[in-house]
């Protein structure tokens, strides 16, 4: 009788664990296993996962061509990290498209395209004839002043104009370069996306990313609907709260945020002014005009404008409110 | 800031460039509720940081920097533990790219340099355990400028597996790359083995991506600086497959099979 009992003890006992394994083992369907949420794997951006089974061959199970990107028209530029959760994988990059798409079959499951915001205005207090010291030339980096003293150029100019910069947004001298967004493409084309993080936690599911164009997004992971959109730079807290016309900074963003605790992290390059790719700083003159710092670094000078790298922020995942931002003093 | 902060002991961390001329890096813990500073090293001059990477087990952080240095830290002091140089490119002015890898079974953190230098160190020691260069193997930088088969991970962060030994990375051409903005050059995802005996990684698989209309030729290039940058995308791993987005429009999976 004992032994009978024990027996069937045993069979309790290996029925049960049999099913409890496969439950914990066999994955559920539509459930990822071992997802890759954000760009790094993890918290501790480790880039490792814990499991194994992966291809020592290039074999391809599947390639899908994804939608076209504004106004090439050609398959959207994949140039940002990949993300799988829920057996959704998120592809972002040039070109302003994101993708969801079945984790097994690369079946398109929903798409947005996002493409440039209209130029931000200058701040109201812009002096109208803020760049008559400089103009932007990508080319040659060089400042072309719209004046000149006596009929002379002077020196701090590197090359001077007939009749002064049109400094307006619209005008043409700028050659639709603004005074808070550098380098600002028109609405039709598509806008960088940076990589997306998905978030699990979130109920339902989210991911969130953000613009070359300023803008960060929330979305539903399962069908794309937009939870929240936020222009952190612009945000309360933000970098730009309380500073002057010549201090404004643009904000874009390139990399995904880290999710932790109801809270967002993440960070910005910020071409501030449109010195963005000017190799010094540049000083205003007695006048509040720009000068080129160099080479006329013993100029009278009363300011200068830098700024390259930028603001990092802590945000609110489920309304994107800016709760504090780290300046790095770039 | 462009890469993802870390978050680890009440911390975030960031590894941002401070500017007012050219790049200098710093490396930066804050408080993770009120991003109050509490420690930072830097600025580094010439460095501009890529992504940092976290040992729980041994309380340290592993940052690259644009100066080709990877810098390892106690996470609660910001004190440097050790340096390791990862090479500049021949060409170039920055170094080590925004990838770096965390082996905790092992004790290995793992990076990769603009070179196309992937190396393995020790992470209590910053001992270099092996290395190899995407495409040339035995391409040292002593040995001058190749005149092909030579790859950069640009902007590419590696993906690993412990449990296999295998590293993922892509890359783009060398000799088209740096032809600038006009240039198209390749792409590639490397697949390698890290973790065998001798001082090298093992290349396992390539896969050369195409554009539609079959030409090698897909990644715009870039001027020589952080050349492909703003080009490459990363790898993700998730239950055995291998998903990465190609600058040709495609997205793709590798697997040996479909678990389910």
């Amino acid at each position: 009788m004992r032994e009978r009992n024990f027996f069937r003890l045993l069979m309790t006992a290996v029925i049960f664990s049999w099913f409890l394994s496969a439950v914990l083992i066999t994955p559920q369907a539509r459930a990822t296993t071992y997802p890759w949420l954000s760009w790094r794997h993890d918290l501790q951006n480790t880039g490792a996962v814990p499991d194994r089974g992966y291809p020592t061959s290039a074999k391809l199970l599947w390639d899908k061509t994804r939608n076209n990107e504004p106004p090439l028209g050609t398959p959207a530029r994949c140039s940002t990290p990949v993300s799988v959760g829920n057996d959704i994988v998120i592809t972002t990059g040039n070109g302003g498209v994101i993708e969801a798409r079945d984790q097994y079959t690369g079946e398109l499951i929903w798409t947005k395209t996002y493409t440039w915001i209209p130029k931000p205005l200058d701040p109201p207090d812009t002096p109208p004839d803020w760049c008559q010291g400089s103009s932007p030339d990508l080319s040659t980096n060089l400042g072309v002043c719209g004046y000149t003293i006596d009929g002379k150029c002077p020196d701090w100019c590197y090359e001077c104009k007939d009749k002064p910069n049109d400094c307006n947004n619209d005008g043409s001298d700028l050659v639709g370069l603004s005074l808070i967004s550098p380098l600002h493409f028109p609405p039709d084309f598509g806008v960088f996306l940076t990589g997306a993080t998905i978030d699990l936690d979130a109920s339902p599911a989210r991911i969130y990313f953000g613009t070359m164009d300023g803008r960060f997004f929330s979305l539903q992971l399962t069908d794309g609907t937009e939870v929240w959109q936020k222009q952190p730079w612009k945000e309360p807290g933000g970098p730009n709260e309380g500073r002057k016309w010549y201090d404004q900074k643009f904000a874009w963003h390139l990399s995904p945020p880290s999710v932790y605790n109801g809270k967002l992290y993440f960070g910005s390059f910020l071409p501030s002014f449109y010195w963005v790719f000017k190799a010094f700083p540049f000083l205003l003159d007695a006048s509040g005009h720009s000068v080129p710092g160099w080479p006329s670094f013993d100029k009278d000078y009363k300011m200068y404008w830098v700024g390259r790298d930028g603001w990092t922020y802590c945000a609110d995942k489920n309304t994107g409110n800016i709760l504090w931002g780290w300046d790095p003093g770039g | 800031m462009t890469n993802i902060p870390p978050v680890a002991g009440g911390k975030v961390f960031f590894n941002a460039d401070t500017v007012i001329d050219y790049h200098y890096g710093q490396m930066a813990a804050c408080d993770i509720n009120t991003g109050k500073k509490l420690w930072h090293v830097g600025p580094i001059p010439l460095a501009q940081g890529g992504n940092p990477a976290i040992s729980i087990p041994r309380n340290m952080i592993f940052y690259p920097e644009g100066d080709g240095a990877v810098w390892a830290m106690d996470i609660t002091t910001g004190q440097v533990k050790w340096t390791y140089h990862g090479g500049f490119c021949v060409m170039g002015a920055t170094g080590v790219a925004s990838s770096m890898a965390i082996d905790e079974r092992r004790g290995w953190v793992l990076g990769a340099s603009d070179t196309g230098h992937i190396f393995v160190l020790d992470m209590d020691t910053g001992r270099l355990i092996r290395e190899t260069y995407m495409g040339v193997p035995n391409w040292k930088p002593k040995d001058g400028q190749p005149s092909s088969g030579y790859w950069f991970p640009g902007a590419s962060a590696m993906a690993i597996v412990p449990a296999q030994g295998l590293l993922y990375i892509s890359g783009t051409d060398f000799e088209r790359a740096w032809q600038g903005s006009g240039t198209k050059g390749r792409e590639k995802l490397f697949c390698f083995n890290y973790a065998m005996w001798g001082n090298t990684l093992k290349q396992v698989w390539d896969y050369q991506f195409l554009a539609d209309d079959s030409s090698e030729f897909v990644v715009k290039g870039h001027d020589p600086y952080q050349v492909s940058f703003y080009t490459l995308g990363s790898v993700a791993l998730a239950d055995g497959h291998v998903y990465y987005g190609s600058y040709n429009g495609h997205v793709y999976c590798f697997g040996d099979t479909f678990r389910k």
